[in-house]
């Protein structure tokens, strides 16, 4: 395997923040040498310098793509930390069944779904949690920059490594097909949950509408200050008045990002938008 | 506090050993036997009950499914928790598992994160 030089390392970062906002420390070499060798071996016999080299030139669009999805973080997994559930079954969507009960609609964004366990887990949480919103208009739109982890995430299908983390027996059981080795959600619920391309960091779809719930989660980590205090201005322009963002169980906001946390003194990881921006 | 205890039965000795492993590293105590019948034995002539079972299903003498059973018609082992842990991953045997009385199903071959992720959703300790 060809190690990567402290030139090819700054110009990978360089691509991967302005591609996707992710903010690589400089003693991560190792990483980047270790999920870049099998591109390498396909495209530059095996030298990460030169995959980089050529992955930066403003031709090698599709090269620079599948490099920036090496390197993305993909870790996720199905009702990833007890605080998922527990806030949006016993507080969140509580409060917005009460609030929604006229219009009867809910909104809900997974913002960087990745293969697709968030978005639906929030779905079977739904169906399990709250059999009254069968003739609500539930929206459940998830997205992601990555191509490649969409295409997953739209086929719902998990193999033996993904299913036995995080997702209750139950739940497996009652919302899966098995397939082989692998397991496959059932096209109803599949339905329920739609999959659209869109990178953070760049402009978003015309027309996206605000939602009731923003998931972002373990994404900002990955932010230098600048880009998150960006996306989270977006965030907040995409939040309803009364709507709520949830961040990773380790994550925090700053009092200027906008939002307030959810439940005063509570240290748990979600925010309503301040009243004043 | 207490250290946690947790029955690990299985036929497979190399398993056992590997679940041993993987739970005292997660701060538990293990005692261990070869079937579901050796397992009841066990229980029934120690008065500290453990907080988690964790259970084969294919065993000769008493199957893990007949263990679940029989745990669960004695109100002395309510709060046990029966984690099975299966190379059977059909979704009819884990209804079947969950409706005998399985807080939860962990399928072969796992790793030690899943069986920490399990534990943390069945509600019980981790180190």
């Amino acid at each position: 395997m060809s190690c990567i030089n402290e030139q090819s390392y700054l110009a990978l970062c360089t691509l991967l923040s302005e591609q996707i906002a992710l903010s690589l420390p400089a003693d991560k070499a190792y990483l980047a040498e270790a999920r870049l060798q099998n591109l390498a071996r396909l495209h530059t016999r095996g030298d990460i310098n030169a995959l980089i080299e050529k992955a930066s030139t403003v031709a090698c669009n599709a090269l620079r793509t599948e490099l920036v999805e090496a390197m993305a973080i993909n870790e996720t997994y199905f009702f990833r930390d007890p605080m998922f559930s527990e806030s949006l079954r016993d507080v969140m969507l509580p409060a917005l069944l009460e609030r929604r009960k006229k219009q009867k609609t809910l909104r809900i964004w997974s913002a960087a779904c990745s293969t697709g366990q968030e978005p639906y887990s929030v779905a079977m949480l739904l169906e399990e949690h709250f059999p009254q919103l069968k003739d609500w208009d539930i929206q459940i739109i998830a997205s992601d920059f990555s191509r490649t982890a969409l295409d997953k995430a739209r086929t719902g299908s998990y193999g033996l490594n993904e299913m036995n983390r995080g997702l209750p027996a139950r739940s497996m059981a009652r919302h899966f097909e098995q397939n082989g080795l692998e397991w496959q959600i059932k096209p109803t619920l599949r339905a329920r949950v739609h999959f659209q391309q869109i990178n953070l960091v760049r402009e978003w779809p015309h027309g996206f509408p605000t939602f009731d719930i923003i998931l972002l989660r373990n994404v900002l980590l990955y932010f230098s200050l600048e880009d998150r205090q960006q996306l989270l201005a977006k965030i907040r322009k995409q939040t309803a008045a009364d709507g709520y963002l949830l961040l990773g169980a380790t994550e925090s906001l700053e009092k200027s990002a906008g939002f307030v946390p959810a439940v005063a003194g509570s240290h748990r990881p979600f925010y309503q938008p301040s009243l004043k921006v | 506090m207490a250290t946690p205890h947790a029955l690990v039965i299985d036929d497979s000795r190399a398993m056992r050993l590997i679940l041993g492993d993987l739970l005292h590293q997660l701060g538990y105590q293990t005692f261990e036997a070869g079937d579901g019948q050796q397992a009841i034995t066990l229980l029934e002539g120690d008065a500290n009950i453990p907080e988690l079972a964790l259970v084969d299903w294919n065993m000769p003498v008493m199957n893990g499914l007949e263990f679940i059973r029989t745990v669960r018609q004695k109100h002395c082992y309510t709060d046990m928790k029966l984690l099975v842990v299966t190379s059977e991953a059909e979704v009819g045997q884990m209804v079947e598992a969950l409706s005998a009385g399985a807080d939860e199903y962990l399928m072969k071959p796992f790793s030690s994160e899943a069986l920490a992720c399990k534990l943390e959703m069945m509600g019980l300790h981790r180190a």
